[in-house]
């Protein structure tokens, strides 16, 4: 096959003839002989590594790795060129997410940010390098066809590893999520493996110029789209088959597109019982998600720090009076669109700097060119893959996310389309210090886990010892204080913005109070409540949004208070409350908490008011209602404890059938809210009221 | 072009797989196949969500209680279950065109709120129990209701929906459902009603579906509020009009309001009566408020031929006139018993006689009772008529407190305690209060007397089981003369 005439013109156009033209990398000898090990690393990265044992917890460091392995591959060219455009925009979204950094580092956890900013930097890494690394339109037909072959194997093997996990037939392939109603594979996403799945079949068709032999995609494909019964994923694949129709004015494609759509509809199937069977308002639920991320772009336009809308959802969310929303207000946590992700989290430079780079990739993907599988193939790709991240939160996946880079500059680079300005040189030092900062992070973050994980070990041995056994060997216990203060220090020098390790200090504290009560006097008691006290302000301080901080000084002083009768204690337990409560507002737990020890403390009047806030949110709760009950009973009101008894009753046969909801959060929440509420001791109650009140 | 045709047919295909809505009530045809029987504003429908139990039966109830008294003639009473929200009701009105003259809508009940139903769990998730029923749902679907009345030329009469103590205490969200019909121009207050009564065992499962007992209660609701009240249902000719008055003085008889009873005879009698319906409870009337000689005028007045059948009431204000008729003729057997019971007596009160003649006319007027009593154990007649002859008894008996606790087994809005003292005190001559009491008891004729152990003896059944609700009864049986329908009650509200 011969090299198209026309970026031949084009080469000729922007240059000497025959001189590299900067941005292309074209002709390169150098860059030629380089374009072997990068493959590796990306097949390694792509099919191999989600096929691996435990890969949804080595998902982020071994992303960091792969792109750190990447980039390395390029440390022996010392000049890499890569196009102005994307690499100005990459360069604003990393500033704009250290201003967001800083200013969100006041309100959020900093160890989870600079974690989320490390991915970002390696999506900009691998960006970059895919942009230097893909052959341009004057690269010959020969780097175009090892670059299809190579991007249709990778794609290949990712269908191929994603479906093997489905169908969970390898043994050792983790999936994620089994027993969900929706089809996971090992991405942990169903959103995500359909788009995944759809854009790599789509572009793998366009590769093989759309050969009758790429139908057989179609068996292994269709199957898994619609066991993920992801309504982005096929809107997305059918909406680019829609713009590929009606740019190539093919009838088959739009044709087919129809029947497809009716096919789905009329054929039973996963996706469209979904579809039927969601709930009344769940339609909705995009725009009011998208709202909320605007309302919070328009509060803080220098963004509140990469990853941490799911902290500011809870609190801004107007989920309540939609249980299957407020069950997982804090597992949504997307914006579901990725410019919206970047407006909120990166600030509003980053998103603007996105949306340019939509304008200018856009301009230059729909430009007419030559036919050219590799430059279709992947623009088709990277649509599916874009579409979908405009409805779900794929950008918060790294594999899902580094193919559409990967696709995206595939396509890019073989764009008829001329860049006006030089491309950028990305020098070799800037590079290698990526290469070693990426791999010093990883490591640094495996050390530090390793001694928070000892540390958290101790502290759960000391916690559930038996207090009386300990307390008599007095020097095992003194020695075991001593290596859980040793590991403690330890921790914190390793990783000293980690909440997670004042917060195991705390719970180490409070249970060295339980057994200071038994053993010793009060002084050393108070000596313990403060410090304490103290390891979870410190906690508190790393991590201020999140809510169940003060909900465990709530407990401490509610347990301290029970057991020494200090009144002040149900002050401050209040005081920990309100905080939990104006950190996450939604929280039916913290407010049944509260009413309990409201009622208590001979404040009926106020758990009543609590217990109707709770019921407004979550009007299904059969603990709640029990609770309420016991509580009007013991107070004499009769009628108003029979409403109660007969709502829990109600609520706990709603709860029964909540369980079947696919939804795994609220699967969970209906568990708990269910522990505890006996049905024939409700049945009991209605009846011997119903005989007390209407006889 | 035709390629997205050819893709709106495909949709429209798939969307037409999709299941329509419920089919539209069979109302319509109904009223409609009655177009010849049912002249242009001779219907009333009344429409609920289910609440009101099996619809002919109650209807069968209304139609016969208004046509009896006249109160409201000529007309077809209807009955509709609605779903909430209803298909568009101006569909169902017009099929019946311009027959209706009235549409009395009952909103609220538990079928008002999707899911709610504190026996039975609901079906499904997507059918959660949801008590925050939307206002303005209620509000549209009274709206929808009004503009189709007004589109047939029917007037809307908005009634609150049964409730029993259960749903207060247990489903308190009614009240609220309540108080918005309220707001939205309620006619008939039927919760209000009910709420009064919730001592009453009238709803099947305690909540909002009516029994046999409570659709009795809300007949004769119904109709003290037409009565009551002749803005609600404005009369159609001269002939209701003076039914109404003559109703309203008869229930103001029973209430025991003296000044008021006075007041709405008197008016009553004004004119001429038009039927000898009309006659009779004039008559009846007229003993009371005017004078025997008068009162035996009017029934004077009335036709004497062997032939006539008059209406009830008729052959008994004659006899007690003086004028002595073929008993037989009577179109009531209760009225003929009472009539032969007081020719009998009529004898044993005649001081003329020697006292052996008048003893046994005391005795055949003895047998005489026993065949009323036998007949109607329990109506207010039967015991007027029981007080009277132990009043004749040689030595007189004292009856006084016996028959106090024979009448504090029924249910007390038959009779105030005023009058029933009252005529214990007047002794025979509480005889002219029969006619009154007779014509009275009209819109009670067939249904089942009731009365607070009655109701104790269902509860105990029902919340504690069938041998509770017999014992609760039996100890009753024990100090006074119960209905035997009760025990026939008891035995088909734990079936």
């Amino acid at each position: 096959m011969t090299a198209p005439a026309a970026p031949v013109a084009l080469a000729t156009r922007n240059g000497a003839p025959g001189a590299a033209r900067p941005g292309t990398g074209s002709s390169d000898p150098a860059l030629a002989r380089w374009s072997s090990w990068p493959w590796l690393v990306l097949g390694l990265l792509l099919v191999v590594h989600p096929a691996t044992p435990g890969y949804a917890r080595s998902m982020a460091p071994g992303y960091l790795i792969g792109v750190a392995l990447l980039v390395a591959t390029s440390l022996g060219l010392r000049r890499l060129v890569v196009p102005r455009a994307p690499t100005a925009a990459a360069v604003a979204v990393l500033v704009s997410g250290l201003v967001a950094i800083f200013v969100g580092s006041q309100r959020f956890p900093l160890e989870p940010m600079l974690l989320t900013f490390a991915t970002g930097l390696a999506h900009a890494a691998l960006w970059l390098t895919a942009l230097a690394l893909l052959p341009g339109p004057d690269d010959g037909a020969a780097r175009s066809r090892s670059t299809r072959r190579r991007l249709t194997a990778i794609l290949l093997g990712v269908i191929a590893v994603q479906g093997l996990a489905v169908l969970g037939v390898v043994e050792g392939l983790q999936v994620v999520g089994a027993g969900s109603p929706r089809a996971l594979g090992s991405l942990g996403n169903p959103n995500l493996l359909g788009a995944t799945v759809g854009a790599a079949a789509l572009a793998l068709a366009a590769f093989d110029r759309w050969r009758r032999r790429t139908l057989l995609l179609l068996p292994l494909v269709l199957p898994i789209l619609l066991a993920t019964q992801s309504r982005g994923a096929v809107a997305a694949l059918l909406a680019v088959l829609v713009v590929l129709g009606l740019r190539r004015r093919a009838l088959p494609t739009l044709v087919a597109v129809g029947v497809a759509l009716a096919l789905l509809t009329v054929i039973p199937n996963p996706l469209r019982d979904r579809v039927q069977h969601l709930d009344d308002d769940h339609a909705f639920s995009r725009p009011m998600l998208w709202s909320t991320a605007v309302a919070t772009v328009a509060d803080t336009p220098l963004g509140i720090g990469p990853g941490n809308y799911r902290h500011a959802f809870p609190v801004r969310a107007p989920v309540a009076g939609r249980p299957w929303l407020v069950h997982q207000r804090h597992a949504v946590g997307l914006t579901h669109n990725v410019f919206l992700t970047l407006f909120a989290e990166w600030g509003l430079l980053a998103g603007g700097a996105a949306l340019l780079l939509t304008l200018w990739a856009a301009r230059r993907l729909l430009a007419r060119g030559p036919p050219d599988p590799l430059r279709q193939g992947a623009s088709l790709g990277a649509g599916v893959l874009f579409a979908e991240m405009q409805v779900d939160g794929l950008e918060q996946n790294a594999l899902g996310f580094a193919l559409f880079l990967l696709l995206l500059a595939a396509a890019l680079k073989r764009c008829a389309v001329p860049d006006r300005r030089p491309g950028a040189i990305w020098p070799a030092a800037l590079r290698a210090a990526l290469v070693v900062g990426l791999i010093a992070l990883v490591g640094w973050r495996q050390w530090s886990l390793s001694a928070t994980a000892d540390l958290r070990d101790a502290v759960a041995s000391y916690v559930s010892a038996d207090a009386g056994d300990v307390g008599a060997a007095t020097d095992d216990a003194r020695a075991e204080v001593e290596v859980i203060t040793e590991l403690l220090a330890r921790a914190q020098g390793r990783n000293p913005i980690s909440p997670e390790i004042p917060v195991l200090a705390f719970k180490f504290h409070e249970a060295q109070l339980a057994r200071l009560d038994l053993a010793t006097g009060a002084g050393r008691a108070q000596a313990t409540i403060v410090d304490a006290v103290a390891a979870l302000e410190r906690a508190r301080a790393l991590s201020p949004s999140d809510p169940t901080l003060p909900g465990l000084l709530a407990r401490f002083w509610i347990r301290l208070g029970r057991g020494r009768g200090d009144p002040r204690s149900f002050d401050l337990y209040q005081q920990a409350m309100s905080e939990v409560l104006r950190l996450d507002p939604l929280s039916v737990e913290a407010r049944l908490d509260l009413a309990q020890e409201c009622w208590r403390a001979g404040q009926p009047a106020r758990a009543r008011r609590l217990f109707d806030a709770l019921f407004a949110i979550e009007p299904d709760h059969p603990g709640a209602w029990w609770m309420l009950g016991r509580f009007e009973e013991a107070e004499g009101r009769h009628a108003a404890a029979l409403y109660a008894y007969v709502r829990s009753e109600e609520a706990v046969h709603n709860a029964r059938l909540g369980l079947g909801v696919s939804h795994p959060r609220t699967q969970a929440f209906y568990e708990k809210a269910l522990e505890g509420v006996d049905l024939n001791a409700v049945r009991r109650r209605i009846h011997v009221l119903r005989r007390e009140l209407y006889l | 072009m035709r390629l997205y045709a050819g893709l709106l047919v495909v949709l429209a295909v798939a969307t037409g797989l999709v299941p329509a809505g419920p089919a539209p009530s069979r109302l319509g045809e109904a009223l409609a196949g009655d177009a010849v029987v049912v002249p242009k504003g001779s219907a009333i429908l009344l429409v609920d969500s289910g609440g009101l139990g099996p619809g002919a039966t109650l209807v069968a109830s209304l139609e016969r209680v208004f046509e009896s008294t006249g109160v409201i003639t000529d007309t077809r009473w209807m009955h509709h279950r609605a779903f909430v929200p209803s298909p568009d009701p101006t569909v169902l009105l017009r099929a019946a065109g311009g027959r209706l003259r009235a549409v009395v809508l009952v909103v609220g009940g538990l079928d008002w709120f999707p899911g709610v139903d504190p026996v039975r769990p609901s079906g499904s998730v997507a059918q959660r129990i949801q008590r925050d029923l939307d206002p303005a749902l209620v509000v549209e679907e009274i709206a929808r209701w009004r503009l189709a009345a007004d589109r047939v030329g029917a007037s809307l009469l908005l009634a609150t929906a049964p409730l029993g103590v259960g749903a207060r205490i247990e489903v308190p969200e009614t009240l609220e459902l309540e108080e918005l019909v309220r707001a939205a121009g309620c006619a008939l207050d039927l919760a209000g009603s009910f709420r009064a009564r919730e001592d009453r065992e009238e709803f099947v499962d305690g909540f909002d579906t009516l029994n046999d007992l409570g659709r009795q209660a809300l007949v004769r609701h119904v109709y003290d509020e037409v009565v009551a009240r002749p803005g609600l249902l404005p009369a159609r000719d001269p002939a209701e009009e003076a039914a109404r008055r003559e109703a309203r003085a008869l229930n103001a008889l029973l209430a025991g309001d003296h000044e008021a009873f006075q007041t709405a005879a008197q008016a009553a009698l004004r004119g001429e009566a038009a039927s000898p319906e009309h006659a009779v409870r004039r008559a009846a009337l007229s003993l009371l408020v005017e004078s025997p000689a008068r009162a035996a005028e009017r029934w004077a007045a009335l036709p004497a031929t062997p032939d006539f059948v008059g209406p009830t009431g008729h052959l008994f204000g004659r006899w007690l006139a003086g004028h002595e008729e073929d008993v037989d003729l009577a179109r009531d057997p209760f009225e003929s018993a009472l009539t032969r019971w007081l020719g009998a007596l009529g004898l044993a009160a005649d001081v003329q006689r020697s006292d052996e003649d008048r003893a046994a006319a005391l005795l055949v007027a003895r047998a005489r009772l026993d065949e009323v009593s036998v007949l109607a154990p329990h109506r207010l007649e039967t015991w007027i008529a029981r007080q009277v002859v132990a009043g004749l008894e040689q030595p007189p008996r004292r009856v006084r407190g016996e028959a106090l606790a024979d009448l504090s087994s029924l249910d007390r809005d038959l009779l105030s305690m005023d009058l029933a003292q009252r005529l214990l005190d007047e002794g025979p001559t509480a005889l002219r209060w029969l006619p009154a009491l007779l014509a009275a008891s009209g819109p009670r004729q067939g249904m089942t007397p009731t009365g607070p152990g009655l109701h104790d003896a269902l509860r105990r059944a029902r919340l504690i089981g069938p041998g509770a609700g017999l014992r609760r009864l039996r100890m009753q049986g024990e100090s006074s003369t119960l209905p035997a329908e009760w025990s026939r009650l008891l035995a088909e509200s734990v079936r």
